[in-house]
Order: C-alpha cells, then sequence, then structure tokens
C-alpha cells in the first residue's frame, strides 16, 4: 500500500462514524482505532448534551482531556517536544516502515522524528537538539494540536 | 441537517453560535489559542482544538490549522464569526475546497462585497447612492493627495478588507497624507492580513444606519430593519439600537427596496449588513458586511428572529423558517458593548436579569480577561416598546451589572444612556467626540 493510499485511508476513517477498522491486504495489516470513540453522539443523533457548570474550578473532564491531549507535564529530566501546527501525526513515513522515532532510540539534531501532515503536505519535524526518546505521547493517525506534547525526549 | 459545526473564532461570538448549535442539535467544536484555553467557547463547545499560540495572526488567521481542525475531528462546516477570517474569500474557498461548507455568502460574492473598493461599484450597479470616492485601492501617497484634492478635504482612508473601524483614518490636509496612509495600510495588514485602502470623501456628523438582510442564497431576501450605530469612539461602535431615530419611513423604504434588489441579484446567502451614511434625508452607501455582525441582539429582539439560526439554515440547507414578506418589527432594542479597560481576573460578576434584559458574553467569574485580543467582553441588550422604556431599562440594567478585577466602560455606558442629547435621539457620529472628555471622566 503506498502513502497516499494510507493517508487517504486514515483521513476517510477519521472523518467516518466508524470507531474502528482492520484491513488486510496481501501481506499488510492494517489496524486504526479511535481514541475518542464516544464523540460521536447518540444514536438518535441528538448530541450528548453535558451540562454546563461555569466558574466552578478545574472539572475532572479537564484533567482527562488535557492527559488525552499530551498536555502534561514532563517527567524531570526530560523536555517535550511539541506540535508547532494543528496536523495528523505519523511516526513512520510508510506502514511497513520503522517508526522515526521509538521510545530509548538516540536522534541527532536535524533528524526527523515525525510527519505532521496538514493540508496533504507531508512536514518533517525534527529535532532541534541531540536527544533520546523517553516516551512517545501522540498514536498514530491522531489529530495533534497546536503545542500539543509529541514526544517526551532526554537532552544528550 | 449537519452534525457537526467548528467555529473558527473566539470569546463571546462563539459563545453565541455554539447556544444556537446546541438548540439546532449540532454538536460543536471550538479553536482556541494558548490565551484562550479557559474561555467559556471552549468550556461549552462539545469538544476543542488547539490552533496556535497568542497572536491571531499564529493561531485565529491560520486558514490551515482550522480547516485540518475541522477535518480532524469530522466537521461538516465552519462558522468564521465575525471578524478573524469572516469576510475573507479565500478562507471560504479553501473550506470548500476541503469538501466543507462555509457559513456565508458564496466566495465570489464575499469577494464582490468584502473588498470595499468592488462593493461600492456593485451598489452603484444597483441604483444606490455613493459617497464620492476613489475608483480604486490607493498606495501612494502622491496619487492619494490628487484625488483628495479633487474630492476636497476631509477624507477617510479605508481598509478594503476591513470592519469595525479598524484600518480606517481621516485625512484634514495633504500633508497627513502619507502617514495616515502608511498606519492604515498597516492596521488593515494586521488585522485582515490584506494592506489595500482606498480614500472617500468624509461627510461631516452623520449617522451610522444598516439593515440587517437575511437571504437563503435562491433570492429569498429578508430584512429585519435597521440599526443605528452612530454612537462610536474613534470608529468602534459603543451602542447600538434598533429602528434609527434618524430614519422615516419613507427612508427606510428606499433603503430596503435597494438593498433587496442587490442582495437578490447576488443569490446572496447567509448573514448580511448594508451600512449607510445618513445625512438629513439623504443616504449614501458605505458598506456591506459579508457576515453576521456583533450588534445583531438588536435585530433579534424587533424581529423575533434567531439570525444564527436562520444564517445556519440558509447555507446548509439553502432555506429559512421565516417568510420575508412577513417579517414584523416590534418595539424598541438597544445595546452596550461592555469593553475592558483592562486584563485580569472576575473576582465577581453580577449579571442583570428580568423582563427584556439579554446577556452576550464569555466571562465567568473566575476567568482572565487576556490582553491580546479585542476589549469587548460583553454585550448588554435590552428590550421594551419605545426608546424611553428601552434606554430607561438600559439604565436599570446597567446599575445591576457588577463586574469586579476588570475595570470596564459599564458606568460611561450609563452616563451616555442618561445623557440629554443621547436621550433626544438627534446626534450623529460626530457625538462620542464631543463628550468623550466628560464620558472619560466617569468613574
Amino acid at each position: 500500500m503506498d502513502d497516499k493510499t494510507l493517508i487517504t485511508l486514515v483521513e476517510k476513517f477519521g472523518a467516518s462514524d466508524l470507531t474502528e477498522l482492520e484491513l488486510v491486504d496481501g501481506s499488510t495489516r492494517l489496524s486504526l482505532k479511535k481514541a475518542n470513540a464516544g464523540f460521536t453522539g447518540s444514536a438518535a443523533g441528538a448530541p450528548e448534551a453535558k451540562p454546563v457548570h461555569l466558574g466552578l474550578p478545574a472539572r475532572a473532564e479537564d484533567a482527562e482531556k488535557a492527559a488525552a491531549a499530551g498536555h502534561s507535564v514532563p517527567a524531570p529530566g526530560t523536555e517535550a517536544i511539541t506540535s508547532p501546527i494543528v496536523a495528523t501525526f505519523y511516526k513512520a513515513s510508510g506502514p511497513d516502515v520503522p517508526a522515526f522515532a521509538e521510545v530509548g532510540k538516540k536522534i541527532k539534531a536535524g533528524q526527523t522524528l515525525c510527519i505532521l501532515e496538514a493540508m496533504k503536505m507531508m512536514n518533517h519535524l525534527e529535532a532541534e537538539f541531540d536527544c533520546e526518546i523517553v516516551a512517545v505521547k501522540a498514536a498514530n493517525g491522531d489529530l495533534v494540536e497546536y503545542g500539543q506534547t509529541l514526544f517526551e525526549v532526554k537532552r544528550l | 441537517m449537519i452534525k457537526r459545526l467548528l467555529i473558527a473564532n473566539r470569546g463571546e461570538i462563539a459563545v453565541r453560535v455554539i447556544r444556537t448549535c446546541r438548540e439546532l442539535g449540532i454538536e460543536t467544536v471550538a479553536v482556541y489559542s494558548t490565551a484562550d484555553k479557559e474561555n467559556l467557547h471552549v468550556r461549552l463547545a462539545d469538544k476543542s482544538v488547539c490552533i496556535g499560540p497568542p497572536a491571531s495572526a499564529k493561531s485565529y488567521l491560520v486558514r490551515e490549522n482550522l480547516i485540518k481542525a475541522a477535518l480532524g475531528t469530522g466537521c461538516e462546516a465552519i462558522h468564521p464569526g465575525v471578524g478573524f477570517l469572516s469576510e475573507n474569500a479565500d478562507f471560504a474557498r479553501a473550506v470548500q475546497k476541503e469538501g466543507l461548507i462555509f457559513i456565508g455568502p458564496d466566495p465570489d460574492v464575499i469577494d464582490l462585497l468584502g473588498d470595499k473598493v468592488q462593493a461600492r461599484d456593485t451598489a452603484k450597479k444597483f441604483g444606490l447612492p455613493i459617497t464620492p470616492g476613489t475608483d480604486g485601492p490607493v498606495s501612494e501617497p502622491k496619487a492619494a493627495i490628487a484625488q483628495a484634492e479633487k474630492l476636497g478635504y476631509p477624507i477617510i482612508i479605508k481598509a478594503a478588507s476591513g470592519g469595525g473601524g479598524k484600518g480606517m483614518r481621516i485625512v484634514e490636509k495633504s500633508a497627513d497624507m502619507a502617514e495616515n496612509i502608511a498606519i492604515a495600510s498597516r492596521e488593515a495588514e494586521a488585522n485582515f492580513a490584506d494592506g489595500t485602502v482606498f480614500i472617500e470623501k468624509y461627510i461631516i456628523d452623520p449617522r451610522h444606519v444598516e439593515l440587517q438582510i437575511l437571504a437563503d442564497g435562491n433570492g429569498n431576501v429578508a430584512v429585519l430593519g435597521e440599526r443605528d450605530c452612530s454612537v462610536q469612539k474613534r470608529h468602534q461602535k459603543l451602542i447600538e439600537e434598533s429602528p434609527s431615530p434618524g430614519v422615516d419611513d419613507a427612508m427606510r423604504k428606499r433603503m430596503k427596496e435597494g438593498a433587496v434588489r442587490m442582495f437578490k441579484e447576488l443569490k446572496y446567502r447567509g448573514a448580511g449588513t448594508i451600512e449607510f451614511l445618513v445625512s438629513g434625508k439623504n443616504f449614501y452607501f458605505m458598506e456591506v458586511n459579508a457576515r453576521v455582525q456583533v450588534e445583531h441582539p438588536v435585530s433579534e429582539f424587533v424581529s423575533g428572529v434567531d439570525i444564527i439560526r436562520q444564517q445556519i439554515l440558509a447555507c446548509v440547507e439553502g432555506k429559512m423558517e421565516i417568510d420575508p414578506s412577513k417579517v414584523e418589527l416590534k418595539g424598541w432594542a438597544v445595546e452596550c458593548r461592555i469593553n475592558a479597560l483592562t486584563p485580569g481576573k472576575i473576582s465577581a460578576l453580577d449579571i442583570p436579569g428580568g423582563p427584556g434584559v439579554r446577556w452576550d458574553s464569555f466571562l465567568y467569574t473566575g476567568y482572565a480577561v487576556p490582553s491580546h485580543y479585542d476589549s469587548m467582553v460583553a454585550k448588554l441588550i435590552v428590550y421594551a416598546p419605545t426608546r424611553d422604556l428601552a434606554l430607561d431599562r438600559m439604565n436599570r440594567a446597567l446599575l445591576e451589572l457588577n463586574i469586579e478585577g476588570i475595570k470596564t466602560n459599564a458606568l460611561q455606558q450609563r452616563w451616555i444612556v442618561n445623557h440629554p442629547k443621547f436621550r433626544s435621539g438627534i446626534f450623529g457620529t460626530s457625538y462620542y467626540a464631543e463628550i468623550e472628555k466628560e464620558v472619560e471622566n466617569v468613574r
């Protein structure tokens, strides 16, 4: 399967009501799952209206959301590498290709960490300094926000 | 009907759109800059996406991030709100190119109307009177001076893509031209990502009157009466009312006929405003705002129509729930814009209530007002059978309003509402400048 087909598939899946998709094509096996599968609203078509609480201290929901969106505080001794744009996160350049950055891998300054796809443009996110990957905070195919933590790294 | 919609805006207007979407059963996706993480629109929306750092040019004006956020969250439409990219035809085209619905008129119509130079030509074509001005954009101070001398000073420089008074400068003499062209162009660039400006003869102390239009894109055009927005501080509207105390039935009829002809012919879709300068019984076409406007609630009060709801229906389904021939206007509505004079954290908030009072805002207790954006933090709107009763009601509502933690213009607004000249209904756009010193001393 080529990159284009893969990206089209991921986008169509993202826009659809499906929460899971599994595809086997020859030697390729693709499995897609939505992290926030509950967001599609009720079957009746009416949105699951959540009650509005204003002016209250931070809700548990907010903390969950923050954690899910990767806005967590990096562990001591590590630094966060965040997304500079709103994009789809890809850890590798193709389905059968190893990820640019896995936990434990050492990355040199200028080396690609991941691909951030926005408006059909594949943007390579490069490391600004030599580092070791401590954690990968986004999943392949995730929509990532501006400022969302993608990697936690140890500066080398 | 669509299932999910992204609002490419912030604060009060985003909150306003979310409220109608909830009533329509549409899920909403909010976007926010890092400075707006705690904004009410983010809390009210079903989902939210962070699109950039505080500066608008790096967040709310970045088309790619907005469209990507809409696609990535499964939205079918984008509502642009007011300001930012709401009148940017290229943005509307980019939205449509991705298979999304743009809640606004066709991009080609935005091009025609949103660009003030082209809008004047269009209005002229449909027989609406226009103020004398340049035939096209100006950039060279020399050419601008030549044009201005032909028109006679004072002249006004305006942003071709503008609105809300940004990028506007009045010039009294040739010596001041170069500097003002540069400032206006820079302001226009910063606010609308387009530095194009043009020149018009400046009409002294006119009234600012505008018609609220709703159209379904198939030639059905409803006019929800006019609004008078003559109380302006340096072209920023402060108080709006509907109807206008300076427009009589004959003028109203002529304005409406010209506007309906123009919007019908353009197959206009959604909400829009046609603005006029009124001088005595004469009126001149000024511009069209091809979007919903901040002051739309006064028209909602006198017409009983939810403008955002009809705008969404028109753009999504090509039809509205109102019959243009059966629009009934009743009573008097007044809006005071509540502006923050300082940023800060809201430590206490008492919101006015009671009959005929509406509060549109993104404030809540504990919310920190950021310093990066427009100063307007709330709109207080009242409705009553007559102008006098409406102003009494506004006075009462402003007395109930209590915002602690930031300084606002609420007391100044109350001072104006009770000022004899404002009460008389006989005033123009120079009125605020006349009373500015007294107003600024109100504490």
